[in-house]
C-alpha cells in the first residue's frame, strides 16, 4: 500500500503513531475489564464520525481487538458471573491522521510466536486455531492493512488500519498481506515517534458527544379529553430504578462541568415537576375528583388550579347560608329596637294579667331570681365544664388562689354570656312575652308596672355589663402584675445564676491558681536538692580543674622537649651534611682526579705497551735477522710494563670502588635525614593531641 | 527522613495535633515526625522520622504513652490524604447487585473523576513534592509488606526512602494517564520499590506497565528524589507516557489547577526540615 507506506514513521516500535504522520492525534484508554467496550466504541465514534470512517468495520475492530486481546492475556480467572479481569491493562490506542485510522490493541502475551506460520494461517482459509489466530483474523478480515509486533514472551500489539472515506485509494490495489514485526533479539525496539497529541477519552466532553437528541413534547391525544373513574391511564413518571429515592452519589461522574449534578435515569413526559412518589395524577380539567377512585384522563398540559365559579352549587350553597346569617342578624337588630318601641308604649291588660300571672312569675322566676340563677346555672355549667380532674386540682389549690381563679373563671363566663347574648336573648323573650300580655292586659298600672320591669332589667343588665368590664380589667391588671413580678423573679434568678457562675469561674481560677502554686512549690524543692548535689558538682569541677591544669603543664613540657629535640635534630642534620657532603665531595673530587690521572697513565702506557710491542716485533726480525741475545730483554721490558699496568688498573679499580661507595653513603645519609623530619612531624602531631595543650611553637629550623 | 526539630519545648503543645497511639498501625509511613511528650523533661521528643513507621514491638513498647503529638505540619498533608479517599472511594465502588438498572461507571468516566480530584494537589507552576505523593500513595493503596519494609530500612534508612517516594510517583503517574485499577496499583507499587530497594537492572521493556516505570525513574532519579515535580520536566521528552502526562498536565492547568493554593512543601517554616 503505497500510500500507507509514505506515512510509515516507524515499524520497529510500539504505539499506533509509527504508522501515521506527524499530524496525527492519538485517543487511548486502558482497560481492566470488557464491560465497558461498547460505551467506549460509542465515545469513539462519535469523535470520529466527521472523518467519515466506515462505522461497521470501525466498531467491529475495537470490539475484536479488546475481547480477542483480553481472552489472550494470561489472566487470573474471575467471579462467576463477571468479565475476566486481567493483571495488566489491555492498551487500547486509535490514531488519526488525514487519510487513516489506526486502531491499536497491546497487550501481554506468555507464549512464543512464530511469525512466518501466524501469517500462513491468516491467509489461509482454514478455521483459526487458538484465540490469538481468531483475533488476528478477525482484524485482518476488516481492517485495510495490518501490522503485528512482538515482544516474544512479553508484549503484542495489533495495529489495524483503516483507509478514511477522504483519502483516495488506488486503482485496482490488493489488500496487503499481514505485516508481522519481531522485536528483540535481531531486530532492536525503538521509541514510538511523537504524535501531534495523546489525548485520554476522559478528556473528551463524553457527555455531550454522547447525549441524545432533545426530548419531543407528546402531543394531546386526538380521541379528546374524558373523565374516566377508577383507571389511570397514564403515568407521566417512569422510574427506571427500583428505589423510590435517588441516593445523592458524592463524587460526581460524568461531564466536564465540575457543576453538573448527579446523573438521574429518569425519563418523564412534558414537564419536569415532582410528583409524589404514590399518586397517579394525570394533569387535565381542573376539576377535583368526587372520590379517590376517579382519576381525570388528559393528554394537555393544563393548569389544575383553576378558581371556583360562582355557578358552583356549593357556592350558591354558602351564598344562601350566608345571606340567611346576615337576615337573622338584621332581624335581631330589628327585633330589639322594635321591643324598645314597643317596650314604652306598652299597656298592661287586667284580663290577661290574671291569667298570666303564671306566666309574670315564670318571667319572674326566669328574671328576676336572675342572680341566683345565673350562679346556679354558671354552677352547673362549670360543674358540666370542668373535669373530675381539674375539678381535684381546683380543690387542691390554696384557698386564696383558689377563690381568685373562681372568680376568674365566673367573671369570664359571666363575658362569654353576655357576649354570646344569652342574657339578650332572655330579655328579648321577656319583651315578646310581656307584648303578648300587654295586648291581653288593659289595666294601664299593670303596664306601666310591666314597663317598669323591663326598664330595671335593662338597668340591671348594663350594670351587669359594667362589673363585668370592671371585673375583666380588674384581672387584666392581675395578670400585668403576675406578669412584672415574674419577670422580676427571673432576673432576680438571672442574676443569682450569673453570680453562681462567677463564683464557681473563681473558684476553678483559685483551683488552677493552687495547683500552679504547688508546681512551683515541688519546682523549689527540686531546687533545694539541687542544691545539695551542686557541692558535689563543684568538687568535681574542681578535680577536673586541677586534671586540666596538670595535663596543661604535661603538655607544655612536653612541646619545650619537642621543640629542643627538633633544634637538636636540625643541628645535627646540617653538621651531618655539611660535613658529608664536603668529604664527600672531596673525597669524590680526588678519587675522580685520581682516576682520571690513572685513565691517562693507563692509556699512555697503552701507548708505550704498544710502541714496546711493535719495538719488540721489530726488535725480534732484527734479531732474527742479526741474532738472539737482544730478545731475551725486550720480555723483561713487557714484563714491567704490564706490571705497572697491572698495577694501574687494580689501583683504577679500587678509585672505582670507593666512589660507589661515597655514593651509597651519600644516599643513605640523605634517607636517614627525610628519616629525622618525619619523626619531627610525628612528635609535633603527638604534641599537639595532648589535652589542654596549645600547638607546639614553630620553634626550630626547619630541615632543609 | 532527615528533619531538624528533633525536641521541642513544652510550649509547643499550642501548636501540635495529637493522635491517639491505637490508631496508628504497625508499618504505615509517617505523616510528620511524631513526638511523645516527657513529663520530666517537660519536653517533646521525637520517636520517628517522617516516612518511618512502627513496627508492633515498637507500638507495644509505647504503648504508656497513649497519644503522639505531630505538629502543624500534617495540616498542609490532609488534602493529599483525603484526595487518595476519595480516589480509594472512586475505585472501590461496585454497584448493588440487586439493582441492575445501575451500571458502575466506565473507564474513561472513571479517569476523569479521579483526575478532578488529582488535579488540585499540583500546586502554584504545577509542581508537586514527592513526600506529599508518598502520603498519597500510603494512604490509597495497602500497605507495604512489613518484612519488606524492615529488611530494606535495616538494609539502609536512604535505600528505603528513596524506594518508598520512586513508587509513590509511579502511582500518581500511572493514576494521571489512565490506570485506574486498585489491584493494579497495589502491584506496581510493590514492584517498584522492590525493583528500587534491590537494584533491579533497567531493561527496554514496552508494556504498558513498564513503560510507567521508567518515565517515573526518568522523572525521579535517585540523586534528587526530594526536588519537587515539576510539569515542564516532561516537556522534551519523547516517549509516550511522557506526551500523555503533558496533554493531562494541560488540562490540569486549564480546568482543575487552583493558583491560589500554596505549594506544600516539607522545608521551611511550615515544614518539618528548617533552611
Amino acid at each position: 500500500m503505497s500510500d500507507v507506506s509514505t506515512s510509515v514513521r516507524s515499524m520497529n516500535s510500539f504505539g499506533v503513531s509509527g504508522l501515521l504522520s506527524e499530524d496525527c492525534k492519538v485517543y487511548y484508554d486502558n482497560l481492566f475489564n470488557t464491560r465497558h467496550v461498547g460505551k467506549i466504541s460509542d465515545l469513539l465514534l462519535a469523535r470520529l464520525r466527521e472523518a467519515g470512517a466506515d462505522e461497521l468495520r470501525l466498531r467491529a475492530l475495537l470490539l475484536f481487538s479488546v475481547f480477542q486481546a483480553y481472552r489472550c492475556q494470561p489472566a487470573a480467572p474471575g467471579e462467576e458471573g463477571e468479565a475476566v479481569i486481567a493483571p495488566e491493562p489491555v492498551l487500547l490506542e486509535c490514531g488519526i491522521d488525514s487519510d487513516h485510522i489506526a486502531v491499536g490493541i497491546s497487550f501481554r502475551i506468555s507464549q512464543d510466536v512464530d511469525g512466518e506460520k501466524l501469517r500462513e494461517a491468516i491467509l489461509s482459509e482454514a478455521p483459526p486455531v487458538g484465540t490469538f489466530e481468531e483475533l488476528l483474523a478477525s482484524l485482518y478480515r476488516y481492517s485495510d492493512r495490518l501490522v503485528l509486533r512482538i515482544q516474544p514472551g512479553e508484549q503484542v500489539e495489533a495495529v489495524s488500519l483503516l483507509r478514511l472515506a477522504t483519502a483516495s485509494a488506488p486503482a485496482g490495489e490488493e489488500k496487503a498481506q499481514p505485516e508481522i514485526v519481531l522485536l528483540g533479539g535481531g531486530e532492536e525496539a525503538h521509541e514510538a515517534p511523537k504524535a501531534e497529541d495523546y489525548i485520554e477519552l476522559a478528556d473528551l466532553d463524553y457527555a455531550r458527544l454522547l447525549s441524545s437528541d432533545a426530548t419531543v413534547a407528546v402531543p394531546p391525544p386526538p380521541t379528546g379529553e374524558f373523565i374516566a373513574h377508577g383507571v389511570s391511564e397514564l403515568e407521566e413518571a417512569v422510574r427506571l430504578r427500583a428505589q423510590a429515592a435517588v441516593l445523592e452519589q458524592k463524587y460526581t461522574v460524568g461531564g466536564l462541568n465540575p457543576e453538573s449534578s448527579p446523573q438521574l435515569f429518569r425519563i418523564k413526559g412534558e414537564k419536569q415537576e415532582e410528583l409524589g412518589s404514590a399518586s397517579t395524577l394525570v394533569k387535565g380539567a381542573p376539576q377535583e375528583p368526587q372520590d379517590a377512585s376517579s382519576t381525570l384522563v388528559s393528554g394537555a398540559g393544563e393548569d389544575t388550579t383553576r378558581a371556583l365559579s360562582e355557578d358552583d352549587p356549593r357556592v350558591q350553597l354558602y351564598l344562601t347560608k350566608i345571606q340567611e346569617l346576615q337576615q337573622r342578624i338584621l332581624d335581631l337588630e330589628q327585633g330589639k329596637a322594635e321591643a324598645r318601641v314597643e317596650a314604652s308604649q306598652a299597656t298592661a291588660t287586667a284580663e290577661k294579667l290574671a291569667g298570666s300571672t303564671r306566666v309574670i312569675t315564670g318571667l319572674l322566676k326566669k328574671v328576676w331570681p336572675f342572680r341566683k340563677r345565673q350562679e346556679q346555672e354558671e354552677l352547673e355549667e362549670g360543674a358540666e365544664q370542668l373535669a373530675p380532674e381539674q375539678v381535684l386540682k381546683e380543690e387542691n389549690k390554696p384557698s386564696a388562689a383558689a377563690e381568685e381563679a373562681e372568680t376568674v373563671r365566673e367573671a369570664t363566663e359571666l363575658l362569654a354570656e353576655l357576649e354570646k347574648g344569652k342574657l339578650d336573648m332572655t330579655l328579648n323573650r321577656a319583651k315578646s312575652e310581656l307584648n303578648e300580655i300587654k295586648e291581653d292586659v288593659s289595666s294601664r298600672k299593670a303596664k306601666r308596672w310591666m314597663d317598669g320591669l323591663m326598664g330595671e332589667l335593662v338597668q340591671e343588665k348594663a350594670r351587669l355589663h359594667e362589673l363585668a368590664q370592671k371585673l375583666n380589667s380588674s384581672i387584666r391588671q392581675k395578670e400585668m402584675e403576675f406578669r412584672t413580678k415574674e419577670i422580676r423573679l427571673q432576673e432576680e434568678v438571672r442574676k443569682r445564676d450569673e453570680s453562681i457562675r462567677q463564683k464557681a469561674h473563681a473558684l476553678t481560677r483559685a483551683k488552677d491558681q493552687l495547683s500552679q502554686m504547688s508546681m512551683q512549690i515541688d519546682k523549689y524543692k527540686s531546687a533545694t536538692q539541687g542544691k545539695a548535689e551542686e557541692s558535689h558538682f563543684r568538687q568535681k569541677f574542681q578535680l577536673s580543674q586541677k586534671l586540666l591544669l596538670a595535663s596543661k603543664d604535661e603538655v607544655s613540657k612536653l612541646t619545650s622537649k619537642v621543640d629542643d629535640l627538633k633544634g637538636q635534630l636540625a643541628s645535627a642534620q646540617m653538621a651531618l651534611k655539611s660535613r658529608g657532603t664536603n668529604t664527600a665531595s672531596m673525597e669524590l673530587q680526588t678519587l675522580r682526579t685520581k682516576n682520571e690521572r690513572s685513565v691517562r697513565q693507563l692509556e699512555e702506557l697503552r701507548g708505550i705497551n704498544e710502541q714496546l710491542t711493535a719495538r719488540i716485533q721489530q726488535l725480534a726480525t732484527r734479531s732474527e735477522k742479526a741474532g738472539k741475545p737482544e730478545a731475551a730483554e725486550n720480555p723483561k721490558k713487557l714484563e714491567a710494563s704490564m706490571k705497572q699496568l697491572a698495577v694501574a688498573q687494580k689501583d683504577n679499580e679500587q678509585l672505582k670502588l670507593r666512589v660507589e661507595e661515597l655514593s651509597r653513603e651519600d644516599v643513605r645519609l640523605k634517607s636517614e635525614l627525610k628519616r629525622a623530619l618525619l619523626e619531627v612531624k610525628s612528635l609535633r602531631q603527638r604534641a599537639s593531641q595532648r589535652p589542654g595543650g596549645s600547638k607546639p611553637e614553630d620553634g626550630g629550623t626547619k630541615a632543609a | 527522613m532527615d528533619f531538624s526539630r528533633r525536641k521541642l519545648p513544652k510550649e509547643a503543645a499550642q501548636t501540635l495535633r495529637a493522635c491517639p497511639l491505637h490508631t496508628v498501625k504497625p508499618y504505615a509511613p509517617m505523616l510528620a515526625p511524631a513526638y511523645v511528650y516527657m513529663p520530666r523533661n517537660e519536653k517533646f521528643v521525637s520517636v520517628k522520622a517522617p516516612l518511618d513507621f512502627f513496627t508492633p514491638e515498637e507500638l507495644e513498647r509505647l504503648k504508656s504513652f497513649e497519644s503522639l503529638y505531630l505538629p502543624d505540619f500534617v495540616d498542609s498533608v490532609l488534602p493529599f490524604r483525603s484526595a487518595a479517599r476519595g480516589v480509594l472511594t472512586l475505585l472501590q465502588w461496585r454497584p448493588d447487585r440487586n439493582d441492575p438498572s445501575v451500571l458502575p461507571p466506565a473507564s474513561y468516566e472513571l479517569a476523569d473523576a479521579v483526575l478532578r480530584l488529582l488535579g488540585p494537589l499540583w500546586g502554584r507552576d504545577t509542581q508537586i513534592e514527592p513526600f506529599f505523593l508518598a502520603v498519597f500513595a500510603n494512604e490509597l493503596c495497602e500497605l507495604l509488606p512489613g518484612e519488606l519494609l524492615t529488611e530494606v530500612r535495616e538494609q539502609s534508612v536512604e535505600t528505603y526512602e528513596s524506594a518508598m517516594l520512586l513508587s509513590s510517583w509511579a502511582v500518581f503517574l500511572a493514576l494521571h494517564i489512565g490506570h485506574c485499577d486498585l489491584g493494579f496499583l497495589n502491584a506496581l507499587r510493590v514492584r517498584v520499590f522492590t525493583e528500587a530497594a534491590y537494584g533491579a537492572g533497567e531493561q527496554r521493556r514496552f508494556a504498558p506497565v513498564d513503560e510507567v516505570i521508567s518515565a517515573a525513574r526518568r522523572s525521579l532519579p535517585a540523586e534528587s528524589r526530594l526536588a519537587p515535580l515539576r510539569a515542564d520536566g516532561f516537556v522534551g521528552q519523547t516517549d509516550r507516557v511522557s506526551q500523555k502526562m503533558l496533554s493531562r498536565l494541560r488540562r490540569v492547568i486549564q480546568d482543575l489547577l487552583r493558583p491560589e493554593r500554596p505549594v506544600a512543601t516539607i522545608f521551611g517554616p511550615g515544614g518539618f526540615v528548617d533552611v
